[in-house]
Order: C-alpha cells, then structure tokens, then sequence
C-alpha cells in the first residue's frame, strides 16, 4: 500500500517540512489502532469509530507539539470520547456510557458455566465478559488494557482518579466473580490461559 | 446509579469519588489498584505492609486473582482487529499541511517529540555505533589500566567455562529475512564486526523512517539492508580480525579502529556468553557515547506492526531508555550508587543484579564535568561462579555506559547496567551467610582537583525473590528480556512476551509520563508484528 507524501525525504534523516509533521505522523502510528479499538467500543460502529478518530487527528494538527508535550496519547483519546459522546446524543443513546454502574456483588456479568465450559476458551470468552460490564467500568478497563495510567485515564475520561480505581475495581471484581473465572483462577496455574492464544 | 452524565463528562473533569462507594469498596479498590501496578510508591509500601500480615489471605488472593486476570484480559487478542487506513493518513497530511504555521514551527523533530529528557542529547552515529565498553576478568583489583592494549596480553590467561545453554524457547519469527546461521552470527559478533554491519543497517533504518507509512517498501529495503549487514558479517568472521578495523574505518568510524583491532585480538574468549572469574574478577565499563536511538527504532517498527531488526536492538540503550528512581549522590560525592539483587525472572536459579549510577543535578541542568570516572565492578568468585552483562551477549565487552559525565547539556544523568550471575555451588546454601556478591567502584576527578576520589558499594544479596524486587529493577528487567526477545538472543531463557508483559504491568508505578505504558503497548504490538 502506498502512501503519498507532500514531499521527499532523503536518507540524511528528516526533511524540514517532515519535521513539522513527522510527531503528528507517528502519533498516527501509534495511536490509530488504539483509538480506533476504543471508539469502536463505545459506538459499536467501525465507520463511525473511524470518522471520529479521524476528527481526532485533524484536530491534533492543529495543535502545538511543545503545547501537547508527554500527553498526545490521552488528548487524543479524550477528544476521540467527547466525539464518540456527540455521535451518541445525536442518535439519543447519549446515556449509555455513563447510564449504569453499579457495584460488584450484584453481578453483571451473566454466569453461564454450563455454556463455555472449555479452559482454552476463556480468553475470548473473557473480551465477551468484559462487553457485558456496564460501559463506564468496561472503558475504564479497556484504556488500563491499552496502556493508560488511572491518572490518564481519569484525564480522558472527566472523572477523578479515585473514581477510575473504582470502576476498574469493579469491573475486575465482576469478572473475577465470574464462575467460569473463578474455576480458571482456582485451577492450576501452571497453564494460564493467555499462553495459548498467540498465533 | 452514577454521579454524573455525559454531557458533564464529556467537557468537565468530575472530582471526587463515586458516591456510592463505601469505606470497604474503596479499599478493596486500593488493593485493586495495587495489582494492577497504579499506585503510588507510598501507597504501594502501605499496601505491601498490609498484605505481609499473615491474617491478609484474602487480600492477597485478591492481588493475585486481580493480576491474572487484568493481565490476562490486557494481553488478549482484539477481537476484530482494526485495521490501519490510507485514508486517514491523507487526512491527517491534509490537514497538517493546512495548520496554522505557528503549531507546526514550534513543533520539533518526530524522535523529538517521544524522547525522554536524558536523550536529549543524541550521540553521533559512529559514536553509538563503537560501542562502548570494554570488560576483563582476570585483573587485580585496585589496579587501574590501559584497557585495551593489557586486553591483548589477557586474552590467553582468561579461563572460561560456557554456561549450560538454557533451554531456550521457540525463537520469534525473524523480523526480516532469513537469520543469519547461529554459528557465523556468533562468530562475527565476537569480532565486533557486527557492530560494522549495524552502520549500514542503521542508516538504512533512518532513511526508511524518514520515508515512513510504507510498509511493503520498508519491508524489502530492511531486508536486504539486513542480508547486506549479515554479509558483511559473515565476510569478517571468515577474515582476520583486523578486518573490523578497515570495515569500521570504512564506516566512517576510523578514529575507533585502532582501538577495535586490538579488541579484536581477544576475539576467541569472546564468544562466550558467560565468563569464570578466576580470583577476584572484575569487569571494568569505560564510557563512550552511545546512541539511544535503539528504542525510537524499535518503537518505530511496532508501531508499524513490523518486528525491528535483531540488529537495531540494543538491550542496554533500551533499558537505559527509561527512568529510574536513584538517590541524589550523598554531601559532595559527584554520584550515587545503587547496587541491588534479585532471582532473575527468565533463568531460574540465576541471579539478576542492577548497578544504578545517577550524577548530581547542578542548578542549570547540565551535569557536572568531571574527569577519569570509571566505574568497576568486582565480583566476588566465593560466590559467583559466572556472570554476564545483559546487552554484552555478543560477548562480554558492549556495554553501552553512556558518558553522563560530560558536562554537556542534556547529558544523561543516570545510567543502568543488569548482571545475570550464576551463583557458586549449587544454589548457594543460606544466603543470609553469604559474603557480598559484588563490589561496584566507581572513581571520578574533579577537573581542578589533586587526586580522584571515589565510591565503593558492595552488595549483599540475601536471595530476594524477583517479585519482592524493587519496581524499577523490575521494569529494567522486562525491558531487558524484551530485548532479548527481539533480539532471538539465545541468552532469554524463559523469558516470553506474555512474561513481559506481566512484569512490566506489576512493575509500572506512578510512570507520570507514560513511558512504561507506552512500553507495555509496545509488548502487545510485538505479540501481533511480523
């Protein structure tokens, strides 16, 4: 796949022109996957997802490198959810990422042992358990999942820090809760999921 | 219900906590964030001491559980993994064409704009690529020398016994092009000629990240850059020695080929991953430049989606890639030394051992300029049977210490090195009775003083477990079995990127700026890169 650029660059290093560019470009390089995850997450919608991470890039040339300094990536997550909010209110679902939070014990996730009763499962089984927690707390875990601190997290979000711990706190109890997790926590160790799930 | 509604959330940060969270919710939630590596320092001591008490089962199950379970869930596929877009990188190129020119002036150069403080001040390619740093056993003591002519006369003394090869792990699949065959890479990298294959290797890779986005092109241009570095390679390990010295001199790197040759000389106790120190052994570090380009390229080829080069990663410029917490160096001393121990995590029974050096901030920022520092580290053959410099695969003698003492502005002001030591004697009994394992001598000179002073810091290892370590030497410790991956080092035992993963996550700490969670991304892309 090719890719134009508005200008050559020799293998001296960078062109001038391609400096002034060139930490929007890698932010796109790191960012785009990422963010495309996320907002597909909270919209559930690939086209959608993909015109609001673009608005979030466009925006990004627009600001100043030095003005963004250590903090591109939570910027650009949060002007991604504040867009991923306007699309939701304009469809009327504008409550659903922050409708319905409710403490562990009263366990959101569905316990179905019987249905996925394979060890080797439970990782994909895991990412559907994850989707069935209220969406504050399963956001909260999917921006820890990609690589956000509690304190970013709660820059992204608008909400404080200590109420971002309490959202993944509940999340992880929810699913920790979870019978089928449950049986994998408690069974041997020596074989944890996750080694079987690269290709 | 919860506190607050999108609109408030998406414009306004909300303080405080949720209002339905009880007294026990929020410490449990405490504890929650223990094991998910986001606490404070401060918070996370109150809440090791907690969990040290013998009535805390069920908090420390909680630990445990939590941190499968959120590792496990961090490193799960993507369910339908997105792809990336042309589209929106014409957007993007569009849009940053159209900027106001205010933002894009003040904007700096890409690298720039991801890299740490310490690495403000790039080294020369040739500077990063002469490596370093010079190791020999064998050596008295207290008696300082001209490390690469007495190198020469050692090379016939040195008694070395390999260590037993660790059965190593399914390799990562080559990042580019077939690998090289064992036997000539090793062979080749004993004479440093490797380090003249990474020239041109590495030019190549700064052309192609400069060029960018191309993935297909990147691809076929690395891979015969590689095979023309693997060639180089080979072509010297097949000729004498002193072809380092004319292949870095046509690397531009003349003035370091004199030096080179004579390392060269010693190539044939060179080829060992692991060194016995006969008496007491040390391991001298002399300082060059070195260039913390390794991890901007490697960061750059994941963020790709493609595994870097064997050959751009440098274990320990990406260790050094990152900050650590050192002391402030005590009344005048012109550094701090930290020297600590734990089990090491991919080679079980083995010994991981971190020297952490930090010099003194002065008011402007710029380190002090100082003289002759050297730093020395003797272990101590009573008790180590064999050790090993993590980045010095190659054999023993690369460590990059970059030269934090120059006085440069910029300048990097700390610098870490990782040993794996074999203990002597099976397991080594008790070690509460063992005698110190190492001693660290580090000596600097003042510019406009007499005689140089120094520092000495002997290390007691008392046979922590690796997850008792400190965090920072925990991270140090993914970064380094990183690498080490990477690389396809024969040398990372059982070290795996789902290992990593989790050591980092535990290990991550207050990361105010997010450089360890960028790292763990970078752990996730190389789980799914080609």
């Amino acid at each position: 796949m090719k890719v134009s650029r508005p200008h050559d660059v020799g293998s001296e290093g960078m062109s001038a022109s391609s400096d002034t560019h060139g930490w929007i470009l890698e932010a796109v390089d790191l960012y785009e996957l990422p963010l495309q995850r996320y907002a597909r997450r909270l919209l559930g919608d690939f086209d959608l997802a993909a015109d609001v991470v673009q608005h979030a890039f466009v925006k990004l040339c627009e600001q100043s490198q030095a003005a963004l300094e250590g903090r591109v990536a939570p910027w650009l997550f949060r002007v991604c959810r504040n867009r991923a909010l306007d699309h939701l209110r304009q469809s009327g679902r504008e409550t659903s990422i922050d409708d319905c939070d409710r403490p562990p014990g009263r366990n959101s996730v569905a316990a179905d042992p019987a249905r996925h009763a394979e060890q080797h499962d439970l990782v994909g089984r895991l990412r559907e358990l994850l989707q069935e927690l209220p969406t504050p707390q399963r956001e909260s875990i999917d921006l820890w999942c990609e690589g956000f601190t509690h304190r970013q997290i709660a820059e992204i979000t608008g909400r404080s820090e200590v109420h971002v711990r309490v959202l993944t706190h509940r999340g992880l109890s929810a699913l920790r809760g979870h019978p089928l997790v449950q049986q994998w926590l408690t069974a041997d160790i020596s074989a944890p999921p996750a080694s079987a799930r690269k290709p | 219900m919860t506190d607050e509604r999108a609109d408030d959330t998406a414009a306004l940060p909300t303080a405080g906590m949720p209002p339905d969270a009880s007294d026990r919710e929020l410490f449990e939630a405490r504890i929650t964030a223990y094991a998910v590596g986001q606490l404070t320092a401060v918070e996370a001591a109150e809440i090791e001491r907690l969990l040290a008490d013998p009535a805390r089962k069920d908090e420390r199950r909680q630990v445990d559980e939590i941190r499968r379970l959120a590792a496990t869930i961090r490193y799960a596929p993507d369910e339908t993994a997105p792809a990336r877009s042309a589209a929106l990188r014409r957007a993007v190129l569009a849009a940053a064409a159209a900027a106001p020119q205010t933002a894009a002036a003040r904007a700096r150069p890409a690298s720039r704009g991801w890299a740490w403080p310490l690495f403000a001040a790039v080294g020369s390619l040739a500077a990063a690529l002469l490596v370093a740093a010079t190791i020999f056993f064998g050596r008295p003591a207290d008696r300082m020398v001209a490390i690469h002519d007495e190198q020469k006369q050692d090379a016939s003394e040195r008694e070395t016994v390999p260590m037993a090869a660790a059965a190593a792990p399914p390799s990562m699949p080559d990042p580019a092009g077939p690998p090289a065959p064992a036997a000539s890479r090793a062979a080749a990298n004993a004479d440093g000629v490797f380090d003249a294959a990474k020239v041109e290797s590495r030019e190549k890779l700064r052309g192609l990240a400069a060029g960018e986005a191309d993935t297909d092109k990147q691809g076929s241009q690395l891979e015969s850059a590689r095979s023309r570095g693997e060639n180089l390679a080979q072509k010297a390990a097949a000729d004498k020695p002193q072809a380092l010295g004319k292949l870095l001199a046509k690397g531009g790197v003349a003035e370091e080929a004199k030096k080179a040759e004579s390392l060269a000389a010693s190539a044939p106790q060179a080829k060992r991953a692991m060194e016995l120190p006969s008496e007491r052994s040390d391991a001298v570090l002399s300082e060059k430049a070195s260039d913390p380009a390794s991890y901007a390229d490697v960061r750059r080829f994941l963020a790709a989606g493609r595994l870097p080069p064997r050959d751009a990663v440098r274990i320990e410029e990406l260790v050094n890639s990152f900050h650590y917490d050192y002391p402030h160096p005590e009344g005048d001393a012109a550094f701090s030394v930290t020297v600590d121990a734990a089990e090491c995590p991919w080679k079980p029974g083995h010994r991981l051992v971190r020297i952490g050096v930090r010099s003194r901030d002065t008011v402007d920022g710029v380190p002090e300029a100082l003289e002759d520092v050297t730093i020395r580290v003797e272990f101590n053959p009573a008790e180590v049977a064999s050790h090993r410099l993590l980045g010095s695969e190659i054999e023993g003698r690369s460590l990059a210490v970059r030269d934090f003492h120059t006085g440069e502005a910029g300048a990097p002001r700390s610098v870490t090195a990782l040993y794996e030591i074999t203990l002597a004697g099976a397991e080594a009994g008790d070690p509460a009775g063992r005698q110190e394992l190492l001693t660290v001598k580090l000596r600097w000179k003042r510019p406009d003083a007499e005689e140089s002073t120094g520092i000495e810091v002997p290390l007691a290892d008392r046979g922590r477990e690796f997850a008792e370590a400190p965090a920072d030497l925990r991270f140090a410790a993914a970064v380094a079995a990183f690498g080490m991956i990477l690389q396809g080092s024969d040398q990372r035992g059982e070290a795996t990127l789902p290992l990593v993963a989790k050591i980092a996550a535990d290990a991550i700490g207050r990361d105010e700026r997010g450089h360890r969670a960028e790292f763990l991304d970078l752990v996730r892309r190389a789980e799914s890169a080609r």
